[in-house]
């Protein structure tokens, strides 16, 4: 193990987040849940919180333990916390997914105390997960612009999960609450979580991560100036307006509604907010155009496709609002960013993660005493390429397929994009995991 | 413009389990400029050193016995170094001021020479700067200072350096970071 600041357990949530991913992937192939089976279907709510807890709150939340303390110059800190955490967050989720299964009927127990419960267990994992990864953030400020996201989207992450717990109870436990509150809850109270989730925890999480990632690894300017400022200004400010509004919403009176000037403070930040994501991608551009490496790595490049994902989510969740598309577009562009950006710019960062935190821990304390292998030739792209070429692709197609209406097609690019996740998998596998590349007879000097 | 080091001692903070950070923080806005902070724990606050590197103070830390440890952390003092010069800047990051009479590391607390050798790592991606680095000091004879030039702070080599029994001196420039490294003396107790 090398000595330095490589995070304990940070592979083990790595593996546990691919799992889930595989058998949510596993669910809509099957035709069990969404698109072959309602949105709103127990067994969708399974793989919908597969992908989103399991998959990628796991996922970034392991990867933030590394990657906060690169951002803030501190060293990975809560070693033992994270691995209970994680231990909390999957017991956590199976319990829900129990209480999702439940709600179907044609089971032998109930949906009432497993979804509560097991959305307290996650929250408890990820407060103390959130609670060691913000408090370097909290020590370093004034913050890097990277960091400035992350932190932003930790508050996200605490409104989705506290929001998602009330959902839980209004669903499995109607009694707790009164009636109408409720309904205002299920109506008002989903989209919310879906934009804290997706747009605040999620998105901005990754836009932070790839303007650091991506500036180290393509060798380009990581001081992003204005146009970084504005697009964090813009997508945190705004998501958390339409969430304030949305708050406002849910709380208002019963039997009233809120008034029209909160429906113009929600419509006021989507709007703030989709012009942050359109900066950002602008901004995204610009880097990779000022890149110094001009010969990109495979996370590089396909990091650029999951970019184009999300304009393209974008301009679809800009069209389905003009078009007045409320939840007929909701399966096919909640795909588009779940699958096309958040799963596929993970995917293709993991593709260096993993290889550079093996790397370290294999053959740091090596360094200067004799001769060692490059990070790269840990990995082997020629290999791997065409794998992530096909997830993309049945990912493209699938969400283009969704969006016709064709879900039999749909469910097809799932088996692909299932496919393609299991053998990029397994490259990671390999890389963690095979015997050790002869060594480099020395550095390149760049 | 020396002052007395500011001393804090938190190892009864630490024996009652109680978190010394904040502390030590409230203690860091204390000083005055050009101060020192002089630190008494129960171990080497290794972590430490990285968050102090990053708000501008370099470290020189020995042990005390019984397991207690000193450390002195030094403000750097701001001598602009030429930002972007390739070329080696002739004096090393050494505007710090003296530690007053604290008993401090003497071994550690003169002007270190002048650079035998200069890496500009500037350009290359991680893990080579790294790399490059932990290869240089390997040729690198006792009392040599090497310098190196990085687009950033080279985090996961800090504490290796540290464990391989190196001081460091880092300093901020416009254009990333510029560091001193060389063994440590050890002091004769």
């Amino acid at each position: 193990m090398f000595r330095t600041g490589v995070a304990r357990w940070t592979m083990t949530y790595f593996g546990a987040a691919f799992v889930s991913f595989a058998v949510a992937q596993a669910l809509i192939a099957l035709g069990l849940a969404y698109p072959s089976a309602p949105l709103f279907a127990p067994w969708t709510f399974v793989a919908v919180h597969l992908i989103t807890i399991g998959w990628l709150t796991v996922l970034i939340l392991g990867a933030l333990r590394q990657f906060v303390p690169v951002i803030t110059a501190t060293q990975p800190e809560g070693d033992a916390v994270a691995g209970w955490a994680l231990v909390a967050i999957d017991i956590g989720l199976l319990a829900m997914v129990a209480g999702f299964v439940a709600l179907g009927g044609n089971v032998p127990w109930a949906a009432s105390p497993w979804l509560p419960l097991g959305g307290a267990l996650v929250i408890a994992g990820v407060v103390a997960d959130t609670v060691i990864i913000a408090r370097p953030i909290w020590r370093t400020r004034p913050l890097p612009l990277p960091a400035r996201f992350v932190a932003a989207a930790l508050a996200f992450l605490w409104v989705t999960v506290l929001l998602g717990l009330c959902l839980a109870l209004a669903v499995a436990r109607p009694g707790t609450l009164p009636p109408d509150r409720v309904a205002r809850l299920l109506v008002d109270g989903l989209p919310l979580h879906l934009l804290a989730g997706i747009g605040g925890w999620f998105t901005l999480t990754a836009m932070g991560v790839g303007y650091k990632l991506l500036a180290m690894f393509t060798l380009a300017p990581e001081h992003r100036g204005a146009l970084g400022d504005w697009s964090f200004r813009l997508s945190a400010g705004g998501l958390a307006l339409a969430a304030v509004a949305g708050c406002v919403t849910i709380a208002a009176p019963a039997g009233g509604a809120a008034g029209p000037a909160v429906l113009v403070l929600e419509r006021a930040g989507w709007l703030a907010a989709a012009v942050g994501v359109a900066l950002y991608l602008v901004d995204m551009r610009k880097l990779y155009a000022e890149r110094r490496r001009r010969e990109l790595e495979l996370n590089g490049r396909f990091a650029a496709w999951a970019l184009v994902a999300l304009g393209a989510g974008l301009a679809l969740l800009v069209a389905a609002a003009l078009a007045g598309q409320g939840t007929g577009w909701a399966g096919p562009l909640g795909y588009v960013f779940l699958f096309g950006w958040l799963s596929g710019l993970s995917l293709s960062q993991l593709y260096k993660i993993v290889p550079f935190l093996t790397w370290l821990e294999r053959f740091g304390s090596k360094l200067g005493k004799g001769p060692v292998p490059r990070v790269q030739d840990l990995v082997d792209e020629p290999r791997a390429r065409p794998w992530f070429v096909l997830y993309f692709a049945a990912v493209g197609v699938g969400a283009a397929t969704g969006f016709a209406g064709l879900d039999g097609a749909w469910r097809a690019c799932s088996v692909l994009s299932l496919a393609a996740s299991l053998a990029i998998g397994r490259e990671l596998w390999r890389i963690r995991h095979s015997p050790p590349p002869p060594a480099a007879p020395s550095v390149p000097r760049g | 413009m020396t002052s007395e080091p500011l001393t804090l001692d938190v190892r009864d903070d630490l024996r009652q389990g109680r978190e010394p950070l904040p502390k030590i923080m409230a203690a860091v806005k204390q000083l005055q400029p050009g101060q020192s902070l002089r630190l008494l724990t129960t171990f080497e606050p290794i972590p430490l050193f990285h968050v102090m590197a990053h708000k501008g103070f370099r470290h020189e830390a020995r042990r005390l016995g019984e397991g207690d440890w000193e450390v002195l952390f030094i403000p750097s003092g701001a001598e602009g170094a030429e930002p972007g010069a390739a070329a080696p800047a002739g004096t090393p990051a050494d505007g710090a001021a003296k530690p007053g009479a604290s008993g401090g590391t003497a071994a550690e607390d003169e002007p270190w020479p002048a650079p035998a050798r200069t890496l500009d790592n500037r350009g290359l991606m991680p893990p080579e700067p790294m790399v490059r680095v932990l290869e240089a000091l390997e040729s690198l004879k006792d009392g040599e200072v090497l310098e190196v030039f990085n687009d950033r702070e080279p985090m996961f080599l800090l504490p290796e350096l540290e464990q391989r029994g190196y001081a460091v001196r880092m300093e901020k420039l416009d254009s990333g970071v510029r560091l001193h490294i060389r063994r440590k003396k050890v002091t004769p107790r």
